[in-house]
């Protein structure tokens, strides 16, 4: 909801002209979504074939040697928790299984083509830590909840992609104005535009339903309809990984112990604080983001 | 203490025993709490049991009635990756509706409602924990525990809900895996094993006794293993003995068994009984204490050892049943104001929802002869009968067990309706009846009810050739 360990004290806004030349764009679409790389899609599209069959996944992921690489690393990593170590994209395929592997293709494929740029550095590391982080919460409050723990990952992990994309847009606003705004201004930007952004990014990208309605739904869960619950899991995610990661933020812990998705998901004090102690395991899942 | 309200009765959880608990109690004009931990009224039962398992078995089922009645008709496939909510298409209606239902029958009746989790201070008095921490104390000059039961985990089964899971979390499952391997052959683990089978999912059912369901009679529990066998890549593992549970970390659940034997598949279902609810309440604070099985014990009429407390439903163990639940709410509030019990029968008959379908009531077979020493038997398979042809219903069959003189003992059916079609013969049992009164009546023709007069008059016709012997034997 607000910015992410970076938060400006009087938070300044947005000039107004740079406000209404973005709204323009948005609303002529005239803007560049990141592509989910050639080998992500084909990954997804796969997976969801009847009769996907993993040689030929492999051979898809052979194509791209940054993304296989990357594959490797966070198959290793503490996320998913392997036994054994994994050395080949062939062991990766038929070890971690397309659905897990599809899972890692995604986050992979975001951290490259969304949160990362020559500019904001910091801002978007800072970014990609929240999402790795609220992609733990979103798992843990799923499982808790006997919610589906696959996708609440995902819609987790994605649910404010759209900063990224407003960030870079921010960015080129910067450049071709040879302004720089500051922190309180850009998380502004970002703060007006990630839901409309990150929401056409999901329909572009044809990701699942539940994770395209964690997008469009995590700032007004009590719009989201039929996907109320999968919006307020993911309005409760971000909100953990805001308190939670870097420096904790008592108050808003205390604001979250009174958040209204508690009573959707029914999530009792006790449980709350269990979800609250699971920050110990945190570290080990923004390992990644290093 | 926070501020205390008083009712004559509070009833803790909101499935079927404390809802009808609920309703009889203000049916005599009692003020009446019922305290749900949950959002919504309906317990188990509605959010992780009876309702969902039945939708889903709904579609497995119309599937299997396409392919076997649906000669000349392309074959149909489920893709690798159905999701399973896309099979369950009716359930948000189907779960909607029936909280609507209980919710505005509660209104109507005064019934009180709390959102909470409640527990004991002491005898008379609960606290009520709200999801933001708001407390509540209630006082309840009766008190019934209606809080039901979950699924039991055994150490050796590291549920995570993700890759091993239980009866509750089983139908978060986005997509149709391709293999399933299910822990258990009690009611639970073979309705789920059966419904899985029929949706093309290879099931692997592993259980330490020799057959599944071995509290029904063994003619039944061989039928439903032949078909669920008869499904490509589903068999029940029996006599195995379970040593570990374990996610390999990548693309499968390990289930190691003894004896070197190990069965991988892409998800597990551990059902493997069901613990009572008893935790959260404190109970030792109102003078109770579970038994050594974990539940709370009562006398027959449903009293704890407390005298104002009852308790039913799956909270005081088996049947652990919706149906039971229900009686023993409704028996609990009448034997709490006094109030004659009516023409209560302890017969509960249980209906089995795999595919094929199965329920039986009062004594089996076996049972028979252990208390009767001579009974008579008499069968019908359903293919013998217009209506049974007419479904293309081959498994089925109906089994009557009856004394001596031909008065009815028991039934167990197999196929299509047979949770239907067993309350005649539970009727029958009430009454006392023989089986005479299956081939005196007229029942609809074609139905499977024809069932009853086929498998009857063989039992007449064993009985007759027997007077007959003793006849000319005399
Ligand atoms: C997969 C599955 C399929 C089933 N199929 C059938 C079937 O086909 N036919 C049939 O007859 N039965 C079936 N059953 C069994 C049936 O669901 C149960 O027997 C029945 O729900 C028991 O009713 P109950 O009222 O005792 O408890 P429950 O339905 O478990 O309800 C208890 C309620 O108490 C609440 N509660 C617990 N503790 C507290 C507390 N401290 N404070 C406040 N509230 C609390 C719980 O949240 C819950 O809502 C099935 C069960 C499962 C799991």
């Amino acid at each position: 909801m607000g910015a992410h360990g970076h938060d400006e004290p009087g938070g300044v806004a947005l000039p107004a002209a740079a406000r209404a030349n973005l709204e323009q764009r948005l609303a002529r679409g005239a803007f560049d979504l990141p592509l989910l790389p050639d080998v992500a899609t084909q990954v997804l599209a796969l997976v969801h074939a009847p009769g996907a069959d993993a040689a030929r996944l492999s051979a898809v992921l052979h194509r791209d040697a940054a993304l296989a690489g990357h594959v490797l690393r966070v198959a290793n990593s503490p996320l998913f928790m392997p036994r054994t170590q994994i050395v080949s994209l062939q062991q990766a395929v038929s070890r971690l299984g397309m659905r897990t592997l599809s899972e890692i293709v995604v986050t992979v494929s975001v951290q490259e083509r969304v949160f990362r740029s020559a500019r904001h550095q910091g801002l978007l590391r800072a970014e990609w830590r929240h999402s790795l982080a609220a992609a733990f919460f979103a798992r843990e409050l799923a499982r808790l909840r006997r919610r589906n723990v696959e996708g609440a990952y995902l819609g987790g992990l994605l649910h404010d992609v759209g900063r990224p994309i407003a960030l870079s847009l921010l960015s080129e606003a910067e450049q071709e104005g040879g302004v720089a705004f500051t922190p309180g201004q850009l998380e502004d930007g970002m703060q007006t535009f990630h839901v409309r952004l990150g929401t056409t990014l999901a329909e572009r990208w044809g990701l699942p339903a539940l994770v395209q309605a964690a997008i469009r739904w995590h700032h007004e869960p009590e719009l989201a309809g039929e996907w109320s619950e999968v919006a307020m899991l993911a309005c409760l995610a971000d909100e953990l990984a805001q308190a939670l990661v870097g420096v904790e933020d008592p108050a808003q812990i205390a604001r979250i112990r009174q958040h209204p998705a508690l009573d959707v998901l029914n999530v009792y004090p006790d449980e709350m604080e269990q979800l609250v102690q699971s920050r110990a395991q945190l570290a080990a899942v923004l390992e990644l983001s290093a | 203490m926070s501020e205390v309200v008083a009712f004559d009765v509070v009833v803790i959880g909101s499935g079927p025993a404390g809802q009808k608990a609920a309703i009889q109690a203000a049916k005599t004009g009692r003020t009446v709490l019922l305290v749900e931990r949950e959002r919504g009224p309906g317990g188990a039962c509605v959010h992780h049991g009876t309702i969902p398992s039945k939708t889903l078995r709904e579609t497995a089922l119309h599937l299997q009635r396409v392919r076997r009645l649906g000669v000349g008709l392309p074959e149909i496939v489920i893709p690798e990756h159905q999701q399973v909510a896309g099979l369950m298409g009716r359930l948000a209606d189907v779960v909607g509706a029936h909280e609507r239902f209980i919710a505005a029958q509660l209104e109507r009746n005064g019934v009180v409602l709390w959102h909470g989790r409640a527990r004991f201070v002491d005898a008379h008095h609960l606290e009520v924990l709200g999801v933001r921490g708001a407390r509540r104390v209630a006082r309840g000059e009766r008190i019934v525990i209606a809080t039901g039961s979950r699924p039991r985990t055994p150490k050796e089964v590291p549920v995570d809900h993700e890759h091993v899971l239980d009866s509750d979390s089983i139908l978060s499952m986005i997509y149709l895996p391709s293999s399933l391997t299910v822990l258990g052959a009690g009611v639970i683990a073979s309705e789920y094993a059966s419904i899985f089978a029929a949706l093309g999912v290879a099931v692997t059912l592993i259980d330490k006794a020799d057959r599944p369901l071995g509290f029904l009679d063994p003619e039944c529990s061989e039928r439903f293993v032949r078909a669920f066998e008869a499904n490509p890549g589903c068999r029940f593992m029996g006599r195995a003995k379970l040593l570990r549970v374990a996610w390999d970390g990548a693309a499968q659940v390990v289930t190691e068994l003894e004896g070197g034997g190990c069965v991988r598949s892409d998800k597990l279902l551990c059902a493997l009984g069901r613990v009572a609810n008893l935790e959260d309440l404190q109970i030792g604070n109102a003078g109770l204490k579970a038994t050594d099985r974990g539940v709370l014990a009562v006398d027959a009429q449903l009293r704890t050892a407390v005298p104002h407390i009852f308790a039913a439903g799956d909270v005081i163990g088996p049947p652990s049943l919706a149906s039971a639940s229900m009686e023993q709410g409704r028996r609990a509030m009448r034997a709490a104001f006094d109030l004659p019990l009516g023409m209560t029968s302890d017969l509960v008959p249980a209906g089995i929802y795999t595919i094929p379908e199965m329920a039986t009531v009062g004594l089996s077979e076996a049972q028979a002869r252990e208390q009767h020493g001579e009974v008579r038997v008499g069968r019908a398979r359903f293919e013998e009968i217009a209506r049974g042809q007419i479904l293309g219903e081959t498994e089925g069959f109906l089994k009557l067990v009856a004394d001596a003189g031909g008065r009815l003992l028991g039934a167990q059916i197999v196929g299509e309706g047979a949770t239907e079609l067993i309350h005649l013969a539970q009727m029958a049992l009430v009454h006392g009846d023989t089986v005479d009164a299956f081939v005196e009546n007229i029942f609809n023709f074609p139905t499977l009810a024809e069932a009853y007069r086929v498998a009857a008059l063989e039992i007449q016709r064993a009985t007759q050739s027997n007077l007959d012997g003793r006849v000319t034997r005399a």
